[in-house]
């Protein structure tokens, strides 16, 4: 059990209980010293003082007597003895007064140092020299009651005044011993005085900084952690959550420490727990995302499918369905030509005829019809009527051509196929989309046939060129380019259209995706071409920057 | 107490001796107390009775007897001859006797009749009556 396995409140009580017990031995400290000084103060007034005054008056007095007694010896009348013996009464009684109230004081002086034993020792030899002065004193009254004044003026002014000088002598140094015991016992007092003062300012210095240490200390205790926990808190919110308080005191901060260790570490194991449920969820919802797709491509695939097994079909007919009575144009134009030739060489002859046999007379009515009817322009418009027609023959044979290529659709299963007719006819079908705006510039390579599904391909042709003629606005330039390599084929259709930011390139290949207003596009068209390209395990990439254009490039493995 | 005893004996130097309070065969009492022995002593009671009159003998001589008898009195030799002086001046008539010594104590107190002294309890003889017997303060428990 150490400080710091106490609860705050009782190291607070520890901090306080110092500072207490600092204050009260300062404060009990002051009592002792104070009744020290007290005590020195009433031996002086009220046993050394007196003393010294009782001293004083014994001497005082005992002067006094020594007198009367002269001057009882001097007087001569009896009234004027007994004035002095009355006196000598009066001062004898004080003496025995003062001596009673020495001894008594003397008795309850208590012995403090040596100079008791001086004192005593200088008391005791007054006591005999005033013996020895009562016995001068009897005798010198004896000497009196005789009639001998001479020798009782002898013995006091003698062997008497001997006594009494020494006596007196005594009383003095009595009376000094003590004035300067009460000097030293008021030093006494003003040291303790000083010391008490010294050491209580000292104690109480103390207090004021072990107060400080301890309020320190208590701070320390207690903000240094609550800073650490707020750091740390914010470390937290800040989404560390390894964060661990190294706090071990056994208190409230540590327990408090202690749970906000617990609350980290379970919010560790929390979040961790959910970015695992998060990261299934999410391969999950991409899984589920991804069937979906597929689900919507295959069905977008069979609707494109089934139309445009349909439109082959419808186009198959009508192809067939024009070709004979364009035939019959195409066949019958050229021998209707001919005929047209030759009639008109019957007329020229006749002309030749009218002219070499002046028969202008006669055919001056012919003539001014011919004029009438603008004949030689008729003449001229025919052949140019022909020429259209012989044209727009040709042009519809073409687009049948056309249409039966694109017919192949339906055609069921692999074909060996050539890439390059393909796109003819693609293009063919685009014509009047292009034609007067657009600039198709072709780079084709020689190649062989190989086994694709034509119709599909030409559907995926169709609809990247589509693309490409709707991406120029206004005029603009398509470069198709085929390419061989003896394993793979690549067809790359590059248009100089308005091009597409990155956001819009990564989702063309999407089902429903479209840039184009509704009802314009049904954002499948590139989806399917995707499908139709993987379907024959080949490849399809897209390179485009904004106002820069863009580029197909669709490679194939070439297969028989 | 201690204190005051200690006092005491630096007082009066030595008081080993214990002290017999005597008197003259004939006077009433066998016995004093320390009230009476002062009353006596400092000459406020003159009498043994209504006639015989107390006649108090002192030691002149410094002794370890007389030192321990005044301090039990608790006065110095000094301040009991004070008051003897006050009496004397006051014409009471009043005149202690005095001794050289304690044999002379002894021999005084046993020839005078109404006497009243101290002297060692080793010295004491048939001659004289014993009223009291003084244990030295530094000996009484």
């Amino acid at each position: 059990m150490s400080f710091r396995d106490f609860k705050l409140g009782a190291k607070q009580m520890i901090g306080f209980g110092v500072i207490l017990v600092l204050m009260a031995s300062a404060f009990l400290f002051s009592i002792y010293r104070m009744r020290a000084i007290k005590a020195e103060i009433d031996e002086v007034t009220k046993n050394r003082l007196p003393r010294v005054l009782a001293i004083a008056e014994i001497n005082l007095n005992t002067l006094n007597l020594r007198i009367n007694q002269l001057e009882y010896a001097a007087a001569t009348d009896v009234q004027d003895k007994q004035a002095q013996i009355a006196a000598m009464i009066k001062f004898v009684e004080r003496i025995t007064t003062n001596m009673t109230t020495y001894d008594s004081l003397r008795v309850e002086a208590q012995p403090q140092n040596s100079d008791m034993r001086e004192e005593d020792s200088l008391y005791v030899a007054f006591d005999r020299k005033w013996e020895n002065y009562y016995y001068q004193s009897l005798d010198f009254f004896d000497l009196l009651r005789n009639n001998q004044m001479q020798e009782a003026l002898a013995l006091l002014n003698g062997e008497a005044r001997q006594t009494f000088e020494a006596l007196s002598a005594d009383l003095t140094r009595l009376a000094q011993i003590n004035k300067e015991e009460s000097i030293q016992a008021a030093q006494r007092a003003d040291q303790t005085y000083r010391s008490t003062f010294g050491v209580n300012s000292t104690l109480l210095l103390g207090t004021i900084f072990i107060s400080i240490v301890i309020a320190a200390g208590l701070t320390r205790l207690i903000v240094v952690p609550v800073r650490l926990l707020a750091s740390a808190a914010e470390t937290v919110a800040r989404g560390n959550l390894t964060v661990q308080l190294g706090i071990r005191s056994k208190d409230e901060i540590g327990n408090l420490a202690r749970s906000f260790n617990q609350m980290t570490t379970s919010l560790r194991e929390a979040r961790t727990r959910m970015e695992q449920q998060a990261a299934e969820l999410q391969a999950k919802n991409s899984a589920l995302q991804r069937t979906m797709q597929q689900l919507q491509q295959t069905q977008t695939q069979l609707v494109q499918s089934e139309k445009m097994a349909s439109l082959g079909q419808l186009t198959a007919g009508v192809a067939h369905e024009i070709n004979n009575p364009i035939n019959f144009i195409a066949s019958n134009v050229n021998p209707l030509k001919r005929d047209l030739a030759d009639l008109f060489a019957v007329i020229t002859q006749y002309d030749i005829v009218v002219q070499q046999n002046k028969l202008e007379a006669v055919f001056a009515e012919v003539e001014a019809l011919k004029q009438q009817l603008h004949y030689t322009v008729v003449v001229d418009e025919i052949d140019h009527l022909l020429e259209g027609i012989a044209e727009g023959a040709r042009r519809t044979t073409e687009i049948v051509r056309g249409l039966r290529n694109f017919s192949r659709l339906d055609e069921e299963g692999q074909k060996l196929a050539s890439i390059n007719q393909g796109l003819e006819a693609t293009l063919l079908m685009l014509k009047n989309q292009l034609k007067n705006r657009v600039e198709v510039l072709k780079d084709f390579q020689d190649f062989p046939d190989i086994l694709c599904y034509p119709g599909k391909l030409n559907q995926a042709f169709l609809n990247i060129l589509a693309n490409a003629s709707q991406a120029i606005t206004g005029a603009g330039k398509i470069f198709i380019k085929t390419s061989y390599d003896g394993e793979i084929v690549t067809v790359s259709i590059r248009d100089t259209g308005k091009g597409m930011s990155n956001e819009v390139k990564q989702r063309i290949f999407e089902p429903f995706f479209t840039t184009k207003d509704v009802g314009e596009g049904t954002g499948l068209g590139l989806s399917i071409t995707y499908g139709i390209i993987e379907d024959h395990d080949g490849n399809l990439e897209v390179y485009s920057e904004p106002g820069k254009g863009t580029e197909f490039v669709i490679t194939l493995p070439a297969k028989r | 107490m201690s204190m005051i005893l200690f006092g005491f004996l630096l007082w009066a130097a030595s008081a080993e001796a214990q002290v017999a309070v005597v008197a003259h065969k004939e006077v009433p009492l066998d016995s004093l107390t320390k009230a009476q022995l002062l009353d006596f002593y400092s000459c406020e009671v003159k009498h043994w009775d209504k006639q015989a009159p107390i006649v108090v003998v002192d030691l002149k001589q410094q002794s370890e007897v007389k030192d321990a008898f005044y301090k039990f009195l608790g006065m110095t030799a000094s301040r009991m001859k004070t008051i003897w002086l006050k009496k004397l001046l006051m014409g009471e008539g009043v005149e202690p006797l005095v001794v050289k010594s304690e044999e002379e104590m002894l021999k005084k107190v046993a020839t005078t009749p109404g006497a009243l002294g101290f002297i060692s309890l080793g010295k004491v003889t048939n001659e004289v009556k014993k009223l009291m017997i003084i244990t030295p303060l530094e000996k009484q428990p």
